[in-house]
């Protein structure tokens, strides 16, 4: 109860300090309190409060919760691709952040899968467009962002009926794929290229869209086509119905099917189709060479190169060698036709991936092999090797302390390479083009490198220039 | 009753590592008062002086009757009290010991502790402490409520509900926990990580940090026992702190959509210091503790001590020197020269500097190295120092000493630093 500063400067009891009354000094509130039994009273308030607050249960989260699943990108983030719209339209988010965000060096996590509650189940990227296969309430749909220069991701109009045809979406918009259940797209294998997608779906057969300058989209090469604002789509019909894993090369196409047969489509001019001449094909062939009457479980490749893994563990490849990728049989530096490349050393092979310079392979002990030339990830002095080395077991977690620890899945861009072990860490190594690593930095990385994901990845996928994950969330 | 039968000769072995089990509830000075107390005690009822005489015995008696001038002495003898204990006063008290303890524990916590005495104790408890051992801790939490210094005496802040965590969710989370830490590993070991050498540093698997007082890292982190809502987690770990691991429960807990606080952690491995070697209260007592400075001398050998303090360089250099030396060791292994109890050597010069910290006070210069102590007790039977120290009762000591045989079979783990933790259930004192 202060009195008025006017009235207070004439006053006897005014302070001397800041010329106002105070009501009583601090100490003797409180001895009053003590005496009165105030304290006592107080006491018994924060007793009742706290026993009020122990008798509250928070629950933040049901009992039967599921897991989450997020998806995470990184990269460049200019093309659109990462699916991340802020980033190059801040003012879509914040308003205080003017400027755009081209490329970013960790995992970001890619907030319209949760706002539009789609549940993503597979992901691929090419270069510089990301498709994925999402799950919406009972429905399934195909998403595309990125650059669509090509058609690569489908033809998209908006608004409808204006005849302006979008070349790039900065947020995933839907891929209508001619099917008999259009909202039914249960997609068991797609891959990206250079400027094409190629999808398989369960029960309805392959598609490709986008760029078919060499056939690698499995149709007839017109000359002059014009692929931007093309709304084809096309149906492979020259393959088996088994087709269960695609994967593109930049220009060209390998499917494998379920009895392990490999076909290929698109250029051939390294013989990365291996039909055993260096002529673009433009409807599947199958592959020939040392290939013939085995069972192949995996193929791979990002580039010109290309790799195959039979049942048996033996590692096949074919198309370009000028990096010492098919070093260890040939010195050639390409080869139009599959031959076998003796891996004594790597144990039974379950995958194989070949990037633009580089190849990896995975055991069935989870050891990770690499040769070719660049960054290898067995420091900077391992430049180039025509046999494949193995990566120490415990840069990817594999110690002492935890020995059941090993990779379970790798994957390659161009000049980099990917590896989740079975804890779902995703590791990344390889030269660092616009933060694709992911690891927080712009510097190149010479050996495996854990990603700082917050949650356990499940699905990878490396494109030119960036990376996207599908991870589940730890609880 | 003590088998020593001299005190200062058994106050001359208290010079070295050993090795206790805090109990819960009592913070490391007060255990470090309760040993200088009870080593007082013990010592002092030893035999302390020359011509002491024993509380009961009869004095010495003295004729003075030719000293004296005066006419009418008495002529009977007269007591000297002078060499009387109530008169001397104890020879030991508690400023006579010098203990000091490596990375201790808080006050609730448990486990084994390290701890050292006497000047060479305290050489060789610095190089424990620059040697970084690994720390193998079982920490207990309940899930439920939260307080805001962790531990279930804290100030209430919340109830959760907590029958959403599950086993397998709780595992997961451990183990993202740890694989954050590994990445953090190596970035603490300070090695520029473009270069060649970051790579086969990593290629070894488990890296120390190079800084003694860097943050926590966390090796492995295992749930080993869930029933909600208790839960315990194995934790292997550098550098961390009991405050540390009490929040990694609560954070674990916060990602859990939960909360919990920390109900115990116990310590069950310092390094090679497991808790076989660790002193239970109740064995708090010269000859135990005699006994166990005397089991960790084995510990104090290059290739043990020398595993985290930056020394991995000169590994080769201290093999050589070491067969070098042992070899030495074994053509003049009978012809050791009679130890002088009271001769202390300065340790040697140059590199062995560094590993001949168990040349112990008995040896001359010049065989300096190895496992000099250990040999000589166990062979040479007729030998000076094993005598006059330990006595009669050294044969039946050593025969029965849990100490000893237990350390058979510890060479053989202990090589392997990181080998996962058996669980060993020990009664808390």
């Amino acid at each position: 109860m202060a009195t008025p500063r006017y009235l207070a400067t004439y006053s006897p009891r005014a302070c001397k300090k800041c010329n106002d009354i105070h009501t009583t000094s601090a100490p003797v509130a409180q001895l009053r309190s003590f005496f009165t039994g105030a304290c006592q009273a107080n006491w018994k308030q924060n007793y009742a409060k706290r026993e009020a607050k122990k008798k509250v249960i928070h629950e933040y989260v049901g009992e039967n919760a599921e897991r989450t699943t997020i998806v995470y990108a990184w990269g460049a983030a200019d093309s659109g691709a990462l699916g991340i719209a802020s980033y190059l339209r801040p003012n879509l988010k914040d308003v205080k952040r003017q400027f755009v965000i081209s490329k970013i060096n960790r995992p970001a996590r890619v907030r319209f899968y949760d706002k539009q509650n789609f549940k993503a189940l597979k992901i691929a990227c090419g270069h510089g467009f990301t498709v994925s296969s999402v799950n919406f309430q009972s429905k399934k749909f195909l998403l595309g962002c990125g650059i669509n220069t090509d058609s690569q991701i489908g033809h998209h109009e908006a608004p409808k009926g204006s005849g302006r045809i979008m070349d790039q979406l900065i947020e995933p918009g839907r891929i209508r794929l001619p099917l008999r259940k259009p909202d039914n797209c249960d997609v068991v294998s797609m891959a990206c290229g250079r400027a094409h997608t190629v999808v398989v779906v369960e029960d309805e057969g392959v598609f490709s869209l986008g760029n078919n300058a060499y056939g690698q989209c499995g149709r007839s090469i017109v000359e002059k086509e014009d692929y931007s604002k093309n709304p084809t789509i096309n149906r492979l019909t020259d393959l088996p119905d088994d087709v269960i894993k695609v994967v593109c090369g930049q220009d060209h196409t390998l499917f494998l099917t379920r009895s392990g047969q490999v076909y290929s489509c698109g250029l051939g001019a390294d013989g990365q189709t291996g039909s055993g001449h260096y002529k673009p094909v433009d409807h599947p062939v199958q592959v020939k060479g040392d290939i013939d009457g085995e069972r192949i479980i995996s193929i791979g490749s990002k580039a010109d190169c290309s790799v195959a893994v039979s049942d048996k563990g033996d590692v096949f490849g074919w198309g370009n060698s000028e990096y010492g990728q098919l070093g260890m049989v040939t010195d050639q530096t390409q080869i139009s036709t599959a031959v076998h490349l003796p891996t004594p050393q790597c144990g039974r092979v379950i995958k194989a991936v070949a990037g633009g310079s580089l190849c990896a392979l995975l055991n069935d002990n989870g050891q990770v092999f690499v040769w070719g030339y660049g960054i290898l990830g067995k420091g900077p002095k391992l430049e180039s090797t025509v046999q494949p080395s193995l990566i120490p077991e415990p840069i990817f977690g594999h110690n002492e302390l935890n020995t059941d620890t090993k990779v379970v899945d790798i994957d390659c861009g161009l000049t980099f390479l990917a590896a989740i072990n079975d804890q779902g860490d995703v590791y990344t190594w390889g030269k660092n083009s616009r933060g694709c690593l992911g690891l927080g930095e712009d510097k190149n990385q010479f050996f495996p490198w854990r990603v700082a994901l917050p949650a356990q990845a499940v699905d990878l996928s490396c494109g030119t220039d960036h990376m996207a994950t599908i991870c589940k969330s730890y609880t | 009753m003590s088998r020593f039968n001299w005190a200062p000769s058994a106050y001359r072995l208290l010079d070295g590592l050993f090795c206790i089990y805090k109990p819960v509830g009592v913070p490391v000075h007060k255990v470090i008062h309760s040993l200088k107390v009870n080593l007082c005690r013990d010592l002092n009822a030893l035999p302390c002086y020359e011509h002491e005489i024993v509380l009961g015995q009869q004095p010495v008696m003295e004729n003075l009757s030719t000293k004296s001038l005066s006419l009418r002495t008495d002529t009977s003898a007269v007591t000297d009290w002078s060499e009387h204990r109530l008169v001397l006063g104890d020879r030991y008290e508690d400023s006579d010991f010098n203990i000091h303890f490596v990375d201790g524990l808080s006050k609730n916590s448990t486990g084994v502790l390290v701890m050292s005495v006497g000047r060479f104790g305290r050489q060789s408890l610095e190089m424990v402490a620059m040697s970084k051992f690994l720390r193998v801790y079982h920490v207990k939490g309940q899930l439920g409520y939260a307080t805001d210094d962790f531990t279930p005496t804290g100030h209430f802040l919340e109830r959760t509900s907590f029958k959403h965590v599950s086993h397998s969710k709780l595992s997961r989370l451990c183990a993202a926990a740890q694989a954050a830490h590994t990445r953090q590993m190596y970035s603490l070991h300070g090695v520029n990580p473009d270069s060649q050498a970051a790579y086969e540093m990593a290629a070894k698997g488990i890296i120390r940090p190079r800084e003694r007082r860097t943050m926590p890292v966390l090796y492995s982190v295992k749930c080993i026992d869930f029933q909600p809502p208790n839960f315990t987690l194995e934790i292997h770990s550098i550098n961390e702190t009991c405050t540390y691991l009490r929040q990694l429960v609560h954070d674990l807990a916060l990602k859990l959509k939960s909360t919990a606080v920390c109900t115990g952690i116990r310590r069950l491995r310092y390094g090679h210091f497991d808790i076989d070697r660790a002193l239970l209260r109740q064995h708090w007592h010269l000859d135990q503790i005699v006994d166990n400075i005397h089991g960790n001398m084995d510990l104090l050998d290059a290739d043990k001590l020398f595993v985290g303090s930056g020394s991995e360089a000169f590994e080769g250099k201290n093999q050589r020197c070491l067969t070098d030396s042992d070899k030495g060791f074994d053509s003049e292994g009978g012809k050791l020269s009679p130890l002088s109890a009271g001769d202390v050597t300065g340790l040697s010069a140059g590199d062995d500097k560094r590993y001949s910290v168990d040349n112990h006070c008995e040896r001359d210069n010049n065989d300096s190295h190895g496992h000099a102590f250990m040999d000589l007790s166990k062979t040479n039977e007729s030998n000076d120092l094993t005598n006059s120290v330990y006595g009669k009762n050294l044969s039946s000591s050593e025969k029965n000493d849990p100490v000893q045989s237990g350390r058979a079979k510890n060479t053989e783990t202990s090589a392997a630093e990181f080998s996962c933790e058996k669980q060993i259930d020990k009664p808390k004192s």
